[in-house]
């Protein structure tokens, strides 16, 4: 059979070389970093999860970049973007026409790259006689790479790095393509050349901040100090100097879809056949014959490197003013440029309110069952209304809020640390502490008769509550019970209100006071 | 041997001066990509066929070739037999298949830097390389001195990269247009839109943009590209499916479909790009879609409570951006919503998915929370009238903290059987069997309580 072969190069092409006008850096960049949905501080700056965290978040990040274009078909690169930008987020405007193409190219120059596009090529292979040091060059057309190479010299085909002998491979240029970095660039016809200046937006991941909340009380016991601290967090790779630096409160729907480009070098390896070498005698012996002293022992690593944690912690003595209305969002930008470097984190002020009066609270919610319980210990909550009038009044967006008191002796001491939620003026705070182990509840069921039967069923319940304040100071105590399955109820020491929590019995005890309570609530089922 | 090397030179011929034998250099490169991780490459190229057997070697095509999808076709032409070898050629594998044939050593001596060649025949290649040398048998660098291995040539079927090979019959000589098509996945689109909302003018301006991913592993140049979107089915029938994609394709060339229309192919929304797109190897690359200016969009609140119960703690009410998508059918994708701060720059405020939207649609992207406005609900009683039928009692606080005032949606679901409204402070409208709905406008700096009674079947 007579069997020719046709080898196509049909489907591969180098892409075009239209020149490109490259802007190496923008003039300017102002960073907007919005709200993690439930990551704190403590997630964010926690050094064993920076990678993971590299990739969350959104940031937006609008750059002026200016520069000469000619007239006619111009390719424009995009150089020192953020090293997370998510690509297909990228506006350009300033333009005199419209953009043909967005391009982002992440095919990047590596030792396995570089080889993988040279298949075919011919390139010059070094060989080093480890004796005399001796150099000798051939030239040799690339076969296969890059798991393992092969090369052709002289019509006859060898492997690289399988014999033992010191051998490199000399590349004429860099293959058409293959790029030092991932490269953003439009394309675009220019109706007249000039100079330009484009604007650059796109969102980008790895920017975080959060917010932390101080409560002290004050000595007097009804009104607190309440200090806020904004903690700006870059885990990108990228540097910053001297830039805005803005952030958004209220909760920003993403689609889970923003993420920078993983790009992903073919790998070089020097898949040999087997041999049962010992290379590591081998290379002593080479050495010793070659008469050249060891290698020098490698550096040691950086810190950057050995630990891509946050490295710095930068706190300004600066105030943020109030936030401005982004949407229906809360827009804070920081007083003045800052620097931002690749992992590190910031805090700055952003709220400091004296005096805010507040009601301490215990509380206890019979649950839907209602068995009795022995003995237990009263939730402690803080409630402050966030208003003008009682010395608040501002938008305090999500973070964690820990709350101080002076022991006898000015001693601070943590009282308990609670979430706070997006909270605008004129909306009630409540921060629970924990439990109170001077304010006991003890809950006894005192009969239970049911009425009725299978859908029909009603189910009577008295309850007898023993509540004692065991402190030196008078207390506000709030007992619930569930409006559920048809609660209704029949007999109460005091009036109820019905609240979002529940139908609540709210009073007041003095100091060492113990108080009984009953109450008769009817259930369905 | 003689007969590859002859193979590799024609080869070379074609792809180094193909266009002296190819009579219309262009390729013709055409793209269908699909948004579910899926593309057809056809390839239509000029070229020189020799009467008889002759074997078409492409090389490069994708990575992710499905190889059971290929077709060729040329006038005149009669596939006899497609391959496609993947098995790759590395230093290991070359050694493998030498085994039973001779290969040359050359050893450097060490101290003197001396070479000495021998000839050696494979006999294993098992953990080590068992060579044997005249009469000796020994391991390849027992001895650990530096040795090259020379070989003849490379095996036949291993392959520096995946390498699609036809062979055809041609009835005689000649060039003529030989199509070549396949499907492939790791080459793929969605869409990405800016909506750039004007809130005082009640108007955004939409762009869209197509957003192609190129992962295939190799590069397309100056192809024609069509873009399909929905939701094709993909389960075992792929080729079954290309084949009427075919059939497709066929009856529509030349048919002249404009630029920037798109068309309606059975289920399925069809997108023509405008001018030849090269997707390069690793490469995202966005092509303009759209551009609608003056679509008139209005914000609104909407918060919406599934069951009748209270919320403990306030919740914050959604911001939902709506439009009417009266233009033309938007493929499915992620819309990315940007309005102006007080200062007049654009900013991100949130984005989500758009499903496939067909003409004159209303389209709602719901884009984030409302901070300062806030729904707080409370049950206020549960009450069992008879048998599974409950009545509750639900007072609801729309709370607004800016100095505007608002229009808050409420969509409260939880009716069941014969599930209506008894009292109500404002008045309601029925969404559908299990959804009541509420437009509760709520003053500036203000709150609005609204309260209702419902019975309902459980």
């Amino acid at each position: 059979m007579k069997c020719l072969a046709l080898i196509v190069f049909g489907l591969i092409w180098a892409v075009p070389a239209l020149a490109a006008s490259i802007s190496e850096r923008p003039n300017k960049v102002t960073l907007t970093i919005y709200q993690p949905e439930t990551m704190n501080t403590v997630d964010i700056t926690n050094p064993a999860d920076a990678e993971y965290y590299r990739r969350e978040g959104i940031a937006f990040i609008t750059e002026s970049r200016s520069m000469d274009l000619p007239a006619g078909p111009v390719q424009i690169e995009f150089r020192g973007v953020m090293s997370t930008i998510v690509p297909q987020t990228a506006e350009i405007t300033g333009l005199p026409s419209d953009v043909l193409e967005r391009n982002f190219d992440y095919d990047l120059l590596s030792p396995g790259s570089l080889l993988a596009k040279s298949i075919g090529q011919t390139v010059r292979l070094e060989r080093t006689d480890p004796n005399t040091g001796k150099r000798t060059e051939q030239s040799a057309i690339v076969r296969a790479a890059p798991s393992g190479v092969v090369l052709e010299i002289n019509g006859k085909f060898e492997a690289l790095h399988c014999s033992g002998l010191p051998e490199r491979l000399i590349f004429e240029k860099v293959p058409d393509g293959l790029r030092d970095t991932p490269t953003l660039s439009v394309r675009a016809v220019m109706s007249r050349a000039g100079h330009y200046t484009l604007t650059l937006s796109y969102i980008a991941t790895g920017l975080f901040w959060s917010a932390d909340y101080n409560a002290h009380v004050r000595p007097d016991g009804r009104s607190l100090d309440l200090s806020g601290w904004i903690t700006l967090t870059n885990l990108s790779d990228s540097n910053y100097r001297r830039v805005p630096v803005e952030f958004v409160a209220g909760r920003v729907f993403t689609a889970y879809v923003d993420e920078p480009v993983a790009p992903q070098t073919p790998k070089l390896n020097n898949d040999c056949w087997p041999t049962e070498i010992d290379w590591a005698t081998l290379r002593r012996v080479m050495d010793k014959f070659s008469g050249l002293p060891p290698p020098p022992p490698p550096p040691p690593p950086s810190p950057a490197s050995a630990d891509k944690s946050v490295e710095t912690v930068v706190v300004t003595g600066s105030r943020i003013p109030d936030p401005r209305q982004l949407g229906d969002y809360k827009l804070y930008r920081l007083p003045e440029p800052t620097d931002f470097a690749s992992h590190q984190s910031k805090q700055v002020q952003f709220l400091q309110q004296t005096k805010v009066p507040f009601e301490r609270i215990y509380t206890y919610a019979v649950d839907r069952y209602g068995a009795t319980s022995e003995d237990v210990a009263a939730t402690a909550m803080l409630r402050l209304h966030n208003d003008t009038a009682d010395g608040l009044g501002k938008p305090l967006p999500n973070g964690t809020v820990s709350v101080t008191e002076s022991a006898p002796g000015g001693i601070p001491v943590l009282a308990g640390q609670d979430n706070i939620h997006n909270t605008p003026s004129g909306l009630p705070v409540e921060i629970a502490t924990g439990r109170a182990l001077d304010v006991r509840v003890v809950l006894r069921q005192t009969s239970s008769q049911s009425q009725g039967s299978g859908r029909n069923t009603r189910t009577r319940k008295s309850y007898e509550i023993t509540i004692e304040n065991d402190k030196r100071i008078p207390i506000q105590f709030e007992l619930g019970q569930p409006v559920l399955d048809g609660a209704r109820i029949l007999d109460e020491d005091q009036p109820h209100a019905v609240k979002p929590n529940g139908m609540i019995w709210s009073f007041a005890m003095a100091p060492h006071e113990r108080k009984v309570m009953h109450y008769t609530v009817e259930l369905s089922e | 041997m003689r007969m590859r090397r002859l193979a590799l030179f024609i080869g070379l011929g074609v792809g180094l001066v193909g266009s002296a034998i190819a009579s219309d250099p262009t390729p013709q490169l055409s793209l269908t990509v699909y948004n579910t991780d899926l593309a057809l490459v056809q390839d239509v190229r000029h070229l020189d066929v020799p009467a008889g057997r002759t074997r078409l070697e492409f090389k490069d095509v994708s990575a992710d070739i499905r190889p059971e999808t290929v077709t060729l076709s040329g006038n005149g032409l009669a596939v006899v037999e497609q391959n496609f070898d993947y098995d790759l050629l590395t230093p290991a594998k070359m050694m493998e298949k030498a085994v039973g044939k001779q290969i040359k050593i050359i050893r450097t001596i060490p101290g003197t830097g001396k070479e000495t060649a021998e000839t050696a025949t494979v006999l294993s290649v098992n953990d080590g390389v068992i060579l044997r040398i005249g009469n000796r048998i020994e391991a390849l660098r027992d001895d650990g001195i530096p040795t090259r291995v020379e070989f003849d040539s490379i095996p036949e079927n291993l392959r520096a990269s995946p390498t699609l090979s036809i062979t055809v019959d041609a009835a005689s000589a000649g060039a003529r247009d030989v199509t070549l098509s396949y499907l492939t996945t790791g080459l793929s689109w969605k869409a990405d839109y800016v909506a750039m909302f004007d809130e005082a003018e009640s108007s955004l301006r939409l762009q869209g943009w197509v957003t192609l991913t190129n992962k295939s592993g190799t590069s397309y140049k100056d192809a024609k590209t069509e873009l399909v979107a929905g939701d094709i089915n993909l389960v075992s029938t792929e080729q079954e499916y290309w084949q009427r994609e075919q059939t497709r394709r066929n009856s529509n060339r030349g048919a002249g479909m404009g630029a920037n229309n798109q068309e309606s192919i059975a289920d399925y929304l069809l997108y023509s790009l405008p001018e030849r797109v090269t997707v390069a190897e690793n490469q995202t690359k966005q092509v303009g879609l759209i551009d609608l200016h003056g679509v008139k969009a209005v914000k609104t609140y909407e918060y919406r409570a599934p069951y009748f119960t209270s919320n403990e703690s306030p919740e914050h009410v959604s911001s939902v951006l709506k439009f009417s998508n009266v233009e033309r059918a938007l493929p499915a994708g992620i819309v990315r919503v940007y309005m102006h701060d007080d200062s007049g720059e654009s900013k991100f405020v949130g984005e989500n998915d758009l499903d496939h939207s067909p003409a004159g649609s209303d389209v709602a992207i719901t884009i984030g929370e409302a901070f300062d406005v806030t729904a707080q609900a409370t049950l206020v009683s549960s009450e069992r009238i008879y048998g599974s039928r409950t009545r509750y009692a639900i007072s609801y606080a729309f709370r607004n903290a800016q100095p505007k005032p608002v229009t808050v949606d409420l969509r409260q679901s939880g009716l069941w059987r014969d599930g209506k409204v008894d009292v109500e402070s404002l008045p309601s409208k029925r969404i559908d069997a299990n959804t009541l709905g509420w437009s509760v406008p709520v003053p500036a700096n203000g709150e609005t309580v609204l309260t209702f009674t419902v019975d309902t079947g459980g």
